[in-house]
Protein backbone atom coordinates (compact mmCIF):
# COMPACT_ATOMS: atom_id res chain seq x y z
CA UNK A 1 0.00 0.00 0.00
CA UNK A 2 1.59 3.33 -0.96
CA UNK A 3 1.66 5.74 1.73
CA UNK A 4 3.39 8.97 2.94
CA UNK A 5 6.34 6.97 4.00
CA UNK A 6 6.75 4.67 1.26
CA UNK A 7 5.80 6.77 -2.06
CA UNK A 8 9.11 7.92 -2.71
CA UNK A 9 10.00 4.34 -3.50
CA UNK A 10 7.01 3.85 -5.15
CA UNK A 11 7.76 6.54 -7.27
CA UNK A 12 11.30 5.66 -7.89
CA UNK A 13 10.42 2.44 -8.71
CA UNK A 14 7.74 3.67 -11.04
CA UNK A 15 10.91 5.98 -12.90
CA UNK A 16 12.52 2.87 -13.02
CA UNK A 17 9.49 0.87 -15.00
CA UNK A 18 9.89 -1.62 -12.03
CA UNK A 19 6.36 -1.70 -11.19
CA UNK A 20 3.91 -4.05 -12.02
CA UNK A 21 0.28 -3.39 -13.22
CA UNK A 22 -1.08 -3.36 -9.29
CA UNK A 23 1.86 -1.36 -7.96
CA UNK A 24 1.40 1.19 -10.84
CA UNK A 25 -2.16 1.20 -10.18
CA UNK A 26 -1.88 1.92 -6.02
CA UNK A 27 0.64 4.63 -7.03
CA UNK A 28 -1.60 6.75 -9.55
CA UNK A 29 -4.37 5.98 -7.13
CA UNK A 30 -2.26 7.33 -4.34
CA UNK A 31 -0.88 10.15 -5.92
CA UNK A 32 -4.67 10.98 -6.86
CA UNK A 33 -5.40 11.97 -3.35
CA UNK A 34 -2.00 13.70 -3.43
CA UNK A 35 -1.55 15.69 -6.60
CA UNK A 36 1.09 18.08 -5.45
CA UNK A 37 3.22 14.96 -5.30
CA UNK A 38 3.08 14.63 -9.14
CA UNK A 39 5.56 17.00 -9.77
CA UNK A 40 8.03 14.81 -7.78
CA UNK A 41 7.08 12.49 -9.58
CA UNK A 42 7.81 13.68 -12.94
CA UNK A 43 11.20 15.03 -11.20
CA UNK A 44 11.84 11.45 -10.51
CA UNK A 45 11.88 10.70 -14.31
CA UNK A 46 13.17 13.49 -15.30
CA UNK A 47 16.87 12.56 -13.19
CA UNK A 48 17.16 9.51 -15.78
CA UNK A 49 20.29 9.79 -17.86
CA UNK A 50 19.98 9.99 -21.71
CA UNK A 51 23.25 7.73 -23.45
CA UNK A 52 25.12 9.95 -25.61
CA UNK A 53 24.92 7.73 -28.97
CA UNK A 54 27.42 10.26 -30.52
CA UNK A 55 30.43 8.44 -28.52
CA UNK A 56 31.17 5.57 -30.35
CA UNK A 57 33.76 3.48 -29.93
CA UNK A 58 36.23 3.97 -33.15
CA UNK A 59 38.73 0.55 -32.64
CA UNK A 60 35.92 -2.29 -33.48
CA UNK A 61 38.01 -3.37 -36.19
CA UNK A 62 41.01 -4.75 -33.70
CA UNK A 63 38.56 -6.41 -32.05
CA UNK A 64 36.92 -8.30 -34.79
CA UNK A 65 38.29 -11.85 -35.29
CA UNK A 66 39.24 -13.47 -38.54
CA UNK A 67 36.59 -16.25 -39.45
CA UNK A 68 38.84 -19.10 -40.19
CA UNK A 69 35.96 -21.28 -40.86
CA UNK A 70 35.90 -19.92 -44.38
CA UNK A 71 39.58 -20.43 -44.97
CA UNK A 72 39.18 -24.24 -44.10
CA UNK A 73 37.18 -24.53 -46.90
CA UNK A 74 39.79 -23.28 -49.26
CA UNK A 75 42.20 -25.43 -50.59
CA UNK A 76 45.31 -26.10 -48.81
CA UNK A 77 48.12 -24.44 -51.18
CA UNK A 78 51.40 -25.63 -49.49
CA UNK A 79 54.21 -22.99 -49.56
CA UNK A 80 57.17 -24.34 -51.51
CA UNK A 81 60.26 -22.67 -51.38
CA UNK A 82 63.26 -23.34 -54.53
CA UNK A 83 65.32 -24.93 -51.36
CA UNK A 84 62.32 -27.32 -50.92
CA UNK A 85 61.77 -27.83 -54.44
CA UNK A 86 64.75 -29.03 -55.07
CA UNK A 87 64.56 -31.59 -52.13
CA UNK A 88 61.24 -32.78 -54.00
CA UNK A 89 62.83 -32.68 -57.43
CA UNK A 90 65.84 -35.04 -56.34
CA UNK A 91 63.67 -37.36 -54.59
CA UNK A 92 60.97 -37.44 -57.36
CA UNK A 93 64.16 -38.06 -59.93
CA UNK A 94 65.59 -40.79 -57.50
CA UNK A 95 61.86 -42.63 -57.67
CA UNK A 96 62.03 -42.29 -61.54
CA UNK A 97 65.29 -43.73 -61.63
CA UNK A 98 64.41 -46.22 -59.35
CA UNK A 99 60.87 -47.57 -61.22
CA UNK A 100 62.80 -47.09 -64.70
CA UNK A 101 65.72 -49.15 -63.97
CA UNK A 102 62.98 -52.15 -62.30
CA UNK A 103 60.75 -51.72 -65.39
CA UNK A 104 63.97 -51.97 -67.81
CA UNK A 105 65.24 -55.06 -66.40
CA UNK A 106 61.55 -57.02 -66.07
CA UNK A 107 61.35 -57.58 -69.85
CA UNK A 108 64.87 -58.93 -70.01
CA UNK A 109 64.26 -60.73 -67.08
CA UNK A 110 60.66 -62.33 -68.38
CA UNK A 111 62.31 -62.53 -71.96
CA UNK A 112 64.95 -64.65 -70.91
CA UNK A 113 62.23 -66.40 -68.46
CA UNK A 114 60.02 -66.85 -71.81
CA UNK A 115 62.82 -68.02 -74.01
CA UNK A 116 63.28 -70.57 -71.79
CA UNK A 117 59.72 -71.83 -70.91
CA UNK A 118 58.74 -71.62 -74.16
CA UNK A 119 61.76 -74.32 -75.31
CA UNK A 120 60.73 -76.62 -72.67
CA UNK A 121 57.21 -76.44 -73.05
CA UNK A 122 57.37 -76.47 -77.17
CA UNK A 123 59.46 -79.70 -77.04
CA UNK A 124 56.68 -81.59 -74.34
CA UNK A 125 54.38 -80.03 -77.00
CA UNK A 126 56.05 -81.11 -79.69
CA UNK A 127 56.96 -84.35 -78.56
CA UNK A 128 53.11 -85.10 -77.31
CA UNK A 129 51.45 -84.19 -80.87
CA UNK A 130 53.61 -85.47 -83.10
CA UNK A 131 56.87 -87.93 -82.31
CA UNK A 132 58.31 -88.14 -85.87
CA UNK A 133 58.18 -84.23 -86.84
CA UNK A 134 61.63 -82.20 -86.64
CA UNK A 135 61.72 -79.62 -83.84
CA UNK A 136 60.02 -76.43 -84.92
CA UNK A 137 61.82 -73.11 -85.96
CA UNK A 138 60.92 -71.22 -82.72
CA UNK A 139 61.75 -73.74 -80.78
CA UNK A 140 65.23 -73.66 -79.20
CA UNK A 141 67.55 -76.86 -80.54
CA UNK A 142 68.74 -78.78 -77.82
CA UNK A 143 72.44 -77.84 -78.46
CA UNK A 144 71.30 -74.08 -78.18
CA UNK A 145 71.39 -74.64 -73.86
CA UNK A 146 74.82 -75.40 -72.52
CA UNK A 147 74.09 -77.59 -70.24
CA UNK A 148 72.46 -80.20 -72.25
CA UNK A 149 75.17 -79.47 -74.76
CA UNK A 150 77.92 -80.54 -72.55
CA UNK A 151 76.01 -83.02 -70.50
CA UNK A 152 77.44 -85.83 -72.50
CA UNK A 153 80.74 -85.43 -71.96
CA UNK A 154 80.25 -85.03 -67.95
CA UNK A 155 77.95 -88.02 -68.01
CA UNK A 156 79.78 -89.95 -64.91
CA UNK A 157 80.45 -86.71 -63.03
CA UNK A 158 78.01 -86.25 -60.57
CA UNK A 159 78.01 -82.93 -59.88
CA UNK A 160 73.75 -81.55 -60.94
CA UNK A 161 70.96 -83.79 -60.92
CA UNK A 162 70.74 -82.23 -64.57
CA UNK A 163 73.35 -84.83 -65.39
CA UNK A 164 71.72 -87.14 -63.35
CA UNK A 165 68.67 -87.17 -64.96
CA UNK A 166 70.67 -87.54 -68.66
CA UNK A 167 72.46 -90.52 -67.80
CA UNK A 168 69.55 -92.42 -65.77
CA UNK A 169 67.18 -92.05 -68.68
CA UNK A 170 69.30 -92.86 -71.61
CA UNK A 171 70.89 -96.18 -71.09
CA UNK A 172 68.06 -98.04 -70.33
CA UNK A 173 67.47 -98.61 -74.02
CA UNK A 174 71.24 -98.66 -74.63
CA UNK A 175 71.81 -102.46 -74.77
CA UNK A 176 68.93 -102.72 -76.95
CA UNK A 177 70.10 -100.66 -79.38
CA UNK A 178 72.29 -101.40 -81.81
CA UNK A 179 76.05 -100.58 -81.45
CA UNK A 180 76.13 -97.61 -84.03
CA UNK A 181 73.26 -95.21 -81.97
CA UNK A 182 75.90 -93.61 -80.39
CA UNK A 183 74.25 -90.47 -82.47
CA UNK A 184 71.24 -91.27 -80.13
CA UNK A 185 73.08 -91.42 -77.59
CA UNK A 186 74.80 -88.00 -78.07
CA UNK A 187 71.23 -86.64 -78.39
CA UNK A 188 70.36 -87.44 -75.25
CA UNK A 189 71.70 -83.89 -73.79
CA UNK A 190 67.68 -82.62 -74.95
CA UNK A 191 66.83 -84.87 -71.98
CA UNK A 192 67.65 -81.62 -69.39
CA UNK A 193 65.65 -79.47 -70.88
CA UNK A 194 62.56 -81.57 -69.35
CA UNK A 195 64.50 -82.02 -66.33
CA UNK A 196 60.89 -82.09 -63.63
CA UNK A 197 59.56 -84.33 -66.42
CA UNK A 198 62.50 -86.35 -66.09
CA UNK A 199 62.92 -86.86 -62.36
CA UNK A 200 59.86 -87.48 -62.01
CA UNK A 201 60.73 -90.60 -64.58
CA UNK A 202 63.84 -91.46 -62.41
CA UNK A 203 61.48 -91.94 -59.09
CA UNK A 204 59.27 -94.40 -61.60
CA UNK A 205 62.37 -96.43 -62.73
CA UNK A 206 64.81 -95.74 -59.75
CA UNK A 207 66.32 -99.35 -60.59
CA UNK A 208 67.94 -97.60 -63.65
CA UNK A 209 71.78 -96.70 -63.21
CA UNK A 210 74.09 -95.42 -65.30
CA UNK A 211 77.26 -96.14 -64.47
CA UNK A 212 77.30 -99.75 -64.27
CA UNK A 213 76.86 -101.03 -67.37
CA UNK A 214 76.14 -104.60 -66.70
CA UNK A 215 73.22 -103.74 -64.82
CA UNK A 216 72.38 -101.93 -67.47
CA UNK A 217 71.97 -104.71 -69.21
CA UNK A 218 69.62 -106.87 -66.75
CA UNK A 219 67.56 -103.14 -66.45
CA UNK A 220 67.55 -103.15 -69.84
CA UNK A 221 66.58 -106.52 -70.23
CA UNK A 222 63.76 -106.32 -67.67
CA UNK A 223 62.98 -103.23 -69.40
CA UNK A 224 62.65 -105.48 -72.89
CA UNK A 225 60.54 -108.26 -71.18
CA UNK A 226 58.30 -105.24 -69.26
CA UNK A 227 58.01 -102.54 -72.47
CA UNK A 228 58.58 -104.52 -75.62
CA UNK A 229 56.32 -102.20 -77.15
CA UNK A 230 58.00 -99.04 -76.03
CA UNK A 231 62.19 -99.88 -76.70
CA UNK A 232 61.43 -100.38 -80.51
CA UNK A 233 59.77 -97.40 -80.46
CA UNK A 234 62.41 -95.34 -78.90
CA UNK A 235 64.82 -96.81 -81.32
CA UNK A 236 63.30 -95.72 -84.12
CA UNK A 237 62.95 -91.99 -83.20
CA UNK A 238 66.26 -92.05 -81.97
CA UNK A 239 67.26 -92.70 -85.32
CA UNK A 240 64.80 -90.04 -86.67
CA UNK A 241 66.04 -87.44 -84.40
CA UNK A 242 62.90 -87.17 -82.37
CA UNK A 243 62.02 -84.97 -79.82
CA UNK A 244 63.24 -85.64 -76.28
CA UNK A 245 59.44 -86.60 -74.57
CA UNK A 246 59.60 -89.97 -76.84
CA UNK A 247 62.67 -90.90 -75.24
CA UNK A 248 60.61 -91.11 -72.31
CA UNK A 249 59.57 -94.52 -71.23
CA UNK A 250 56.37 -93.00 -70.08
CA UNK A 251 52.83 -94.38 -70.47
CA UNK A 252 50.25 -92.13 -73.03
CA UNK A 253 48.01 -90.93 -70.01
CA UNK A 254 51.47 -89.15 -68.14
CA UNK A 255 52.34 -87.95 -71.71
CA UNK A 256 49.25 -85.83 -71.74
CA UNK A 257 49.47 -84.52 -68.69
CA UNK A 258 52.89 -83.36 -69.85
CA UNK A 259 50.40 -81.86 -72.36
CA UNK A 260 48.18 -80.04 -69.94
CA UNK A 261 51.04 -79.01 -67.81
CA UNK A 262 52.27 -77.15 -71.72
CA UNK A 263 48.94 -75.60 -71.83
CA UNK A 264 48.97 -74.64 -68.50
CA UNK A 265 52.19 -72.74 -69.21
CA UNK A 266 51.63 -71.18 -72.31
CA UNK A 267 48.31 -69.72 -70.57
CA UNK A 268 50.68 -68.00 -68.13
CA UNK A 269 52.86 -66.82 -70.56
CA UNK A 270 50.35 -65.24 -72.56
CA UNK A 271 49.16 -63.76 -69.41
CA UNK A 272 52.74 -62.33 -68.97
CA UNK A 273 52.84 -61.02 -72.54
CA UNK A 274 49.59 -59.09 -71.87
CA UNK A 275 50.91 -57.69 -69.16
CA UNK A 276 54.13 -56.24 -71.36
CA UNK A 277 51.67 -54.52 -73.42
CA UNK A 278 50.20 -53.63 -70.88
CA UNK A 279 52.88 -51.94 -69.47
CA UNK A 280 53.63 -50.50 -72.87
CA UNK A 281 50.75 -48.43 -73.10
CA UNK A 282 50.89 -47.60 -69.54
CA UNK A 283 52.16 -43.93 -68.03
CA UNK A 284 53.39 -43.41 -64.34
CA UNK A 285 52.44 -40.37 -62.54
CA UNK A 286 53.94 -39.15 -59.38
CA UNK A 287 52.32 -37.40 -56.88
CA UNK A 288 52.42 -35.71 -53.70
CA UNK A 289 49.09 -35.62 -52.05
CA UNK A 290 46.94 -34.67 -54.64
CA UNK A 291 49.84 -32.35 -56.42
CA UNK A 292 50.84 -34.26 -59.83
CA UNK A 293 54.65 -33.52 -59.88
CA UNK A 294 55.75 -35.16 -63.73
CA UNK A 295 54.42 -38.24 -66.00
CA UNK A 296 56.70 -40.93 -67.02
CA UNK A 297 55.36 -42.25 -70.56
CA UNK A 298 56.83 -45.53 -71.22
CA UNK B 1 29.61 -18.60 -28.48
CA UNK B 2 31.32 -18.83 -31.71
CA UNK B 3 33.19 -16.58 -33.78
CA UNK B 4 30.46 -14.92 -35.66
CA UNK B 5 28.48 -14.41 -32.37
CA UNK B 6 31.37 -12.60 -30.94
CA UNK B 7 31.69 -10.82 -33.86
CA UNK B 8 28.19 -9.53 -33.87
CA UNK B 9 28.66 -8.74 -29.97
CA UNK B 10 31.57 -6.31 -31.06
CA UNK B 11 29.50 -4.48 -33.53
CA UNK B 12 26.46 -3.95 -31.31
CA UNK B 13 27.68 -3.73 -27.79
CA UNK B 14 31.48 -2.02 -28.61
CA UNK B 15 29.63 1.25 -28.27
CA UNK B 16 27.99 0.88 -25.42
CA UNK B 17 30.32 -0.59 -23.22
CA UNK B 18 32.72 2.42 -23.62
CA UNK B 19 30.15 4.68 -23.21
CA UNK B 20 29.43 3.00 -20.21
CA UNK B 21 33.05 2.83 -19.30
CA UNK B 22 33.95 6.27 -20.15
CA UNK B 23 31.48 7.54 -17.41
CA UNK B 24 32.15 4.91 -14.64
CA UNK B 25 36.35 6.18 -15.32
CA UNK B 26 35.93 9.68 -16.06
CA UNK B 27 38.16 9.44 -19.21
CA UNK B 28 37.90 7.84 -22.98
CA UNK B 29 41.30 6.58 -22.87
CA UNK B 30 40.60 4.36 -19.41
CA UNK B 31 37.38 3.78 -21.32
CA UNK B 32 39.06 2.22 -24.15
CA UNK B 33 41.56 -0.35 -22.17
CA UNK B 34 38.70 -1.63 -20.53
CA UNK B 35 36.62 -2.01 -23.95
CA UNK B 36 39.79 -4.39 -24.70
CA UNK B 37 40.03 -5.80 -22.09
CA UNK B 38 36.63 -6.80 -21.71
CA UNK B 39 36.25 -8.13 -25.04
CA UNK B 40 39.99 -9.80 -24.76
CA UNK B 41 38.27 -11.84 -21.74
CA UNK B 42 34.72 -12.81 -23.77
CA UNK B 43 36.98 -14.20 -26.59
CA UNK B 44 38.99 -16.22 -24.52
CA UNK B 45 35.26 -17.39 -22.54
CA UNK B 46 33.65 -17.71 -25.69
CA UNK B 47 33.02 -21.35 -24.94
CA UNK B 48 31.52 -20.51 -21.58
CA UNK B 49 29.14 -17.62 -22.90
CA UNK B 50 26.22 -17.98 -24.19
CA UNK B 51 25.28 -15.90 -27.20
CA UNK B 52 22.18 -13.93 -25.09
CA UNK B 53 24.50 -13.43 -22.01
CA UNK B 54 27.35 -11.85 -23.84
CA UNK B 55 26.16 -7.99 -23.45
CA UNK B 56 25.36 -9.01 -19.17
CA UNK B 57 29.46 -10.95 -19.47
CA UNK B 58 30.87 -7.51 -21.08
CA UNK B 59 29.26 -5.12 -18.59
CA UNK B 60 30.16 -7.79 -15.83
CA UNK B 61 33.67 -7.63 -16.72
CA UNK B 62 33.87 -3.64 -18.06
CA UNK B 63 31.89 -2.69 -14.36
CA UNK B 64 34.63 -4.76 -12.35
CA UNK B 65 37.81 -3.16 -14.55
CA UNK B 66 35.88 0.48 -14.21
CA UNK B 67 35.97 0.12 -10.52
CA UNK B 68 39.16 -1.11 -10.24
CA UNK B 69 40.48 1.48 -12.18
CA UNK B 70 38.29 4.23 -10.83
CA UNK B 71 39.81 3.40 -7.18
CA UNK B 72 43.24 2.41 -8.53
CA UNK B 73 43.85 5.73 -9.82
CA UNK B 74 41.98 7.72 -7.01
CA UNK B 75 40.16 9.87 -9.45
CA UNK B 76 38.16 12.39 -8.26
CA UNK B 77 36.26 13.50 -11.16
CA UNK B 78 32.69 15.05 -11.68
CA UNK B 79 33.06 16.52 -8.22
CA UNK B 80 33.61 19.93 -9.06
CA UNK B 81 31.32 21.29 -11.69
CA UNK B 82 34.55 23.10 -13.57
CA UNK B 83 36.27 19.82 -14.22
CA UNK B 84 33.23 17.84 -16.22
CA UNK B 85 33.09 20.24 -18.61
CA UNK B 86 35.41 18.50 -21.10
CA UNK B 87 32.82 16.26 -20.61
CA UNK B 88 30.33 17.70 -22.18
CA UNK B 89 30.06 17.84 -26.33
CA UNK B 90 28.38 20.62 -28.27
CA UNK B 91 24.92 20.99 -28.61
CA UNK B 92 23.99 18.98 -25.41
CA UNK B 93 20.59 20.44 -24.15
CA UNK B 94 20.87 21.76 -20.38
CA UNK B 95 19.36 18.80 -18.73
CA UNK B 96 21.77 16.72 -19.99
CA UNK B 97 24.52 18.34 -18.34
CA UNK B 98 22.62 19.18 -14.95
CA UNK B 99 22.61 15.30 -15.18
CA UNK B 100 26.23 15.19 -16.14
CA UNK B 101 27.23 17.28 -13.28
CA UNK B 102 24.78 15.48 -10.93
CA UNK B 103 26.25 11.83 -12.07
CA UNK B 104 29.44 13.58 -10.97
CA UNK B 105 28.04 13.51 -7.09
CA UNK B 106 28.06 10.12 -6.81
CA UNK B 107 30.32 7.39 -5.85
CA UNK B 108 31.71 4.92 -8.67
CA UNK B 109 29.37 2.55 -8.03
CA UNK B 110 26.45 4.06 -7.46
CA UNK B 111 27.16 5.86 -10.79
CA UNK B 112 27.59 2.07 -12.33
CA UNK B 113 24.47 1.17 -10.89
CA UNK B 114 22.58 4.29 -12.77
CA UNK B 115 24.18 3.94 -15.79
CA UNK B 116 23.44 0.44 -16.27
CA UNK B 117 19.26 0.95 -15.65
CA UNK B 118 19.31 4.60 -17.64
CA UNK B 119 21.38 3.64 -20.27
CA UNK B 120 21.10 -0.27 -20.95
CA UNK B 121 17.89 -0.51 -19.29
CA UNK B 122 18.79 -2.92 -17.22
CA UNK B 123 16.69 -4.54 -14.22
CA UNK B 124 17.22 -4.74 -10.89
CA UNK B 125 17.71 -8.38 -10.69
CA UNK B 126 20.09 -7.79 -13.97
CA UNK B 127 22.18 -5.07 -12.11
CA UNK B 128 22.69 -7.54 -9.30
CA UNK B 129 24.21 -10.61 -11.41
CA UNK B 130 26.48 -7.89 -12.92
CA UNK B 131 27.50 -6.08 -10.30
CA UNK B 132 27.50 -8.95 -8.06
CA UNK B 133 25.04 -7.16 -5.64
CA UNK B 134 21.98 -8.36 -4.21
CA UNK B 135 18.39 -6.86 -5.70
CA UNK B 136 17.52 -5.64 -2.72
CA UNK B 137 21.15 -3.77 -2.49
CA UNK B 138 20.78 -2.55 -5.75
CA UNK B 139 17.51 -1.13 -5.29
CA UNK B 140 18.47 0.35 -2.28
CA UNK B 141 22.11 2.35 -3.78
CA UNK B 142 20.46 2.45 -7.22
CA UNK B 143 17.19 5.09 -5.39
CA UNK B 144 20.23 6.70 -3.05
CA UNK B 145 21.48 7.42 -5.95
CA UNK B 146 18.37 8.42 -7.77
CA UNK B 147 17.33 10.57 -4.99
CA UNK B 148 20.32 12.79 -5.26
CA UNK B 149 19.91 13.01 -9.09
CA UNK B 150 16.61 14.10 -8.51
CA UNK B 151 17.27 16.75 -5.59
CA UNK B 152 20.24 18.00 -7.93
CA UNK B 153 17.66 18.83 -10.66
CA UNK B 154 15.64 20.24 -8.81
CA UNK B 155 17.55 22.79 -6.96
CA UNK B 156 19.21 23.90 -10.46
CA UNK B 157 16.00 24.28 -11.79
CA UNK B 158 15.22 26.31 -8.13
CA UNK B 159 18.31 28.38 -9.17
CA UNK B 160 17.66 29.03 -12.79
Amino acid sequence: MVNMENYEEYMMMEADGELNAEEQQALYAFLGEHPELMKELNAFKAAHLQADEELTYQFKDQLLKEDHTTGRNKPNIIPFSPRSWMTYGALAAGLALLVITIIKRQPNETASNLAAVQSNTKTIKDTQVSKTNAVPQELHSTPKNPIAYEAPKERNIKQSPVKKTTTTVAPAPQPVINPNNIAAQKQEPKMPQQQPVINKVKDITPEIKPTNPEPQKTIANAAKEENKSIAPTIENEEKENKPLLAYLPMKVGQKEALGDLADAMEAKIEKVKNLKSQLKDSDISFKIGRRELFVVRL
Amino acid sequence: MELKEYNTCVKEWADAVFRFACKCTGNEEDARDVVQNSFTILWEKKEHVAPDKAKAFLFQVAYRQSIDLYRKQGRIIFKDEDEDNRHYLPGQSDLKKILERALGKLDEQSRALVLLKDYEGYRYDEIGQITGLSEAQVKVYLHRARKVLKDYLVSVENII
